[in-house]
């Protein structure tokens, strides 16, 4: 057990995320609990609005608030060896400790690599100033720095590009310097919150290598957000399922993919057209739509759309979390009822 | 970006050419010129005039010549020497007539853009980081009361208020004995320290306007995606505030420096008649109803090609502060 303590960077416990709106409450973030291994991939997936951004958001405590606020719940991240860790969640979001996480520790890259850079500043400019905040670079040498990082992300003649604007970049070179300016300071942990869905298909192919190939290079974590399930196949360790906030299911990749427990990833597996199912049958969905995120739920959010509810159970009391194998928890009743006996 | 300048100014001299006949063609188009209207009001009064001394007044004024020659002897007089014709009104040289008024407006709204800007801007952002917060409505209430009070009114406030007050005499722009004295610095000093209640006066209405603009920028560029980049690096908020979304909410308002130039010019004629300035405004207004036609006419096309340049000095702020205009900007989204 130990051991095992011993290899996690980053967990979440309970962590809950409200946004309060004029219109009502969203409870973007439920009782998440997830665990980012060092070193290791952790794939988050889900459907659009289930609070996958926010999550990432709050490790980093760039939760646009007002309106969002961390209303429970911890982050803890642990020191590079050892017990001592600093609970992320508890920190002032514009104090001191927090900013020597952000860039240093833990970086964060976007889905839009257009807005993600200021369009009236270089981008040498943008990758060097990490260096010069952490590491007490000069402006000289941190543009140095910035020309190696960009020829790291395999941009082509970086001492050139390193005084040009993020417009005269194509989408996929901005995505590189976008990651270029993650990794500048080394950081343990990378979230990419969908890094490649704006993305063609050879380019996204492109970025995933670069950043696997990096990841090896440096050793470090990653959680990569995505709603495609090819992705977290092929990048991830570990799985983390989100539905309507709530972390449904969390395994490792062979778990979540051979055997699947909550009724949603279940569904979200059929829902992946493949070309032997094209024969007989039309391309699964799953029925109904995703909750209204004002909506208020007594019992589990995915009761009325799962093929395997039970009426009254499932209905009535928020579903228990369940750690059916080792290292594999699903919230649902369904193994309540096992882990009972 | 030398380049730039260069063209734009290549561009400016066929448009300027334009402006000065469009000029000509206004003043000249109204029926009747100030020669007629003049000799009416004298013979009115019953002065009898010689038809010989009208016509010589008519050559005087060139009056006689056709439209296009008159023109070209007005432009070509502008051109080398400066001279703007002569005022009917004033009897006297144009340049004479607004020469040093215009100095005194240029003064008086320099001024008052730096009161407006150094005003503005800091409270447009405060507003714009502490939405919804007491100080922000505060503002808000007090901008919308500076956008709805005419100036006149404004200016008629706080002259009163300054002599039922302060026993302070605060009109014209100069004491008694310095109005006619010639410059020194004891003038300049008398000057400074009654330049405030204009500027104040004309300077609330654009105050109020700017710090809603700036707040609206502002609220605009903080929600935008590199501003989360930024933080996510680690910056400080102050130094994020001001290297990223101020710098990209003040491009759009250096484009309206350029519309300030001609309003120097032209604008505050009523508050310049209730505050008695030596400045422009009124002398244009009175011209324009006199048809002193050369005196006019210089309005026009002083105004005129101050919007032009104005224009021009605008947007190599504006290539020179933002690298996607600079580049011959391509729009990508
Ligand atoms: N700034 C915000 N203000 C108000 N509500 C927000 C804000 N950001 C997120 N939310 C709400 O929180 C919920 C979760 O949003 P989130 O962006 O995390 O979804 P997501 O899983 O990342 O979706 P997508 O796949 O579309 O990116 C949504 O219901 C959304 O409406
Ligand atoms: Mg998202």
């Amino acid at each position: 057990m130990d051991q095992q303590k011993a290899n996690v960077l980053l967990e979440a416990k309970d962590l809950k995320v409200d946004f309060i709106l004029d219109e009502g409450t969203v409870r973007a973030v439920n009782n998440v609990s997830l665990t980012v291994k060092r070193g290791k991939t952790l794939g988050m997936i889900g459907e659009s609005g289930c609070g996958k951004s926010v999550t990432a958001q709050s490790i980093l405590r760039v939760v646009p608030s007002p309106p969002g606020r961390i209303v429970g719940g911890s982050i803890l991240l642990y020191a590079m060896n050892g017990d001592a860790s600093v609970d992320i969640a508890s920190l002032d979001p514009k104090g001191k400790a927090i900013r020597e996480i952000r860039g240093r520790e833990i970086s964060m890259i976007f889905q839009e690599p257009m807005t993600s850079f200021s369009p009236v500043h270089t981008v040498g400019n943008q990758i060097g100033e990490a260096l010069i905040l952490h590491r007490r670079f000069s402006s000289e040498k941190a543009r140095q720095e910035s020309i190696s990082a960009l020829a790291r992300v395999g941009i082509p003649k970086p001492e050139q590009r390193v005084d040009e604007y993020p417009y005269q970049l194509s989408g996929g070179m901005r995505q590189r310097a976008m990651i270029a300016m993650a990794l500048s300071c080394s950081p343990r942990l990378l979230i990419a919150d969908e890094p490649t869905t704006a993305l063609d298909v050879t380019i996204q192919a492109q970025i995933l290598e670069l950043l696997r190939k990096l990841q090896d290079e440096e050793g470090m974590a990653m959680l990569i957000i995505t709603h495609n399930l090819g992705i977290v196949a092929e990048m991830a360790e570990d799985v983390v399922v989100m539905y309507f906030g709530y972390a449904v299911e969390y395994g490792d990749v062979n778990q979540i993919f051979e055997a699947p427990l909550h009724p949603y990833t279940r569904c979200l597996w059929d829902a992946i057209p493949s070309i032997d199912k094209k024969s007989d049958r039309e391309l699964t969905t799953i029925k109904g739509n995703v909750p209204d995120p004002f909506s208020e739920f007594a019992g589990c959010p995915f009761f009325e759309r799962c093929p395997e509810a039970m009426p009254e159970r499932c209905e009535l009391s928020p579903p228990p979390l369940v750690e059916v194998v080792a290292g594999h928890r699903v919230r649902c009743f369904l193994y309540e009822v096992k882990a009972n006996g | 970006m030398l380049g730039y300048i260069l063209m734009r100014l290549t561009h400016l001299i066929p448009l300027l050419i334009v402006i000065s006949i469009i000029s000509f063609i206004v003043i000249t188009l109204p029926p009747g010129d100030y020669l007629t209207s003049h000799i009416t009001r004298l013979q009115s009064q019953g002065t009898s005039v010689a038809q010989e001394e009208i016509e010589r007044l008519k050559r005087t004024y060139g009056l006689d010549q056709p439209a296009y020659q008159q023109y070209l002897r007005w432009v070509y007089r502008i051109v080398r020497h400066g001279d703007f014709g002569m005022s009917f009104q004033w009897e006297r040289p144009v340049r004479r007539v607004i020469g040093e008024r215009i100095a005194l407006t240029m003064v008086i709204s320099i001024c008052t853009i730096v009161f407006t800007w150094v005003v503005a801007i800091p409270i447009g952002i405060y507003a714009a980081t502490h939405q919804y917060s007491f100080l922000d409505y505060l503002f808000t209430f007090f901008g919308f009361i500076g956008l709805a009070i005419p100036n006149f009114l404004l200016a008629l406030v706080l002259m009163y208020v300054a002599f039922a007050h302060f026993d302070l005499s605060v009109t014209g722009l100069f004491s008694p004995e310095y109005a006619a004295a010639s410059w020194s610095f004891g003038k300049f000093i008398d000057m400074m320290q009654r330049i405030w209640l204009p500027v104040i006066v004309i300077g609330t209405g654009g105050t109020a306007g700017l710090i809603r603009v700036m707040r609206g920028c502002l609220l605009d560029e903080l929600r935008k995606q590199y501003v989360i980049t930024a933080r996510t690096k680690g910056l400080a908020e102050s130094r994020l505030l001001f290297k990223y979304p101020v710098r990209l909410a003040i491009n759009p308002l250096i484009s309206t420096i350029g519309w300030l130039l001609p309003a120097i010019v032209s604008g505050e004629a009523i508050t310049g008649i209730v505050l008695n300035l030596p400045t422009t405004g009124p002398v244009m207004l009175q011209a324009l109803m006199s048809q002193d036609m050369y005196l006019a006419g210089s309005f026009v096309l002083i105004l005129s090609s101050l919007t032009v340049i104005g224009t021009l000095v605008s947007d190599i702020l504006l290539a020179w502060v933002d690298p996607r205009i600079r580049y011959g900007g391509v729009s990508e989204k």
